[in-house]
């Protein structure tokens, strides 16, 4: 999968690393495809704000 | 199992490579389809707070645990009352699925997968040259 800069710190769902939805709440971006007949096949990430260590 | 890594592009302009592995975490019925990035820093695996809600799991704020971060700021993370399962699966292979609790923040930047919970139990390799994650 593919996080672009534009969506750092929000969430993202994704089908075959093709992103479908993009919101800053895990609530609402479900909302936007939890009707979809595919929904099993999507993927939910959090993307990075920016560099990480830990 | 092998995964690619994923590309993360930055405001910088810059481009990471990351080590993520997508992963399901399930509680009972309720399922959670993401990718996660390995962290051989992480003491634990740590997820974002609004995970829990989509899980139903209830957290244990008597068990919270002060974090260190790498730049020294700290935060806390709370575990699940109860194990849930970490299934990583490939089309071909047979699937990984661990049972553990897992811990919760609200400071995530992302998903982390630890030693504690997830590391420990796996043997992982990372080929940074190749930029591909082998699970075993």
């Amino acid at each position: 999968m593919k996080f672009q800069a534009k969506h750092a710190g929000k969430w993202i769902v994704a089908k075959n690393e093709k992103i479908v939805a993009v919101d800053k709440s895990l609530t609402q971006v479900k909302k936007q495809v939890v009707d979809r007949v595919d929904f099993g096949e999507l993927r939910f990430a959090l993307v990075p704000r920016g560099h990480i260590a830990g | 199992m092998l995964f690619k890594y994923s590309q993360q592009q930055l405001a910088d302009g810059k481009e990471m490579s990351l080590p993520l592995v997508p992963i399901t975490f399930r509680n009972k019925k309720k399922v959670f389809v993401t990718i996660a990035l390995i962290d051989s820093g992480a003491d634990v695996s740590i997820l974002p707070i609004e995970i829990a809600g989509e899980l139903g799991l209830k957290l244990d704020p008597k068990e919270k645990i002060e974090m260190n971060a790498a730049g020294g700021n700290t935060f806390f993370i709370y575990p699940s009352t109860e194990k849930i399962e970490c299934i990583v699966e490939q089309k071909g292979f047979r699937s990984i699925i661990l049972r553990s609790k897992v811990y919760f923040t609200e400071a995530a930047s992302t998903i982390l997968l630890g030693h504690n919970n997830f590391l420990y139990q796996l043997k992982i390799t990372l080929d940074g040259v190749k930029k591909e994650i082998v699970v075993s």
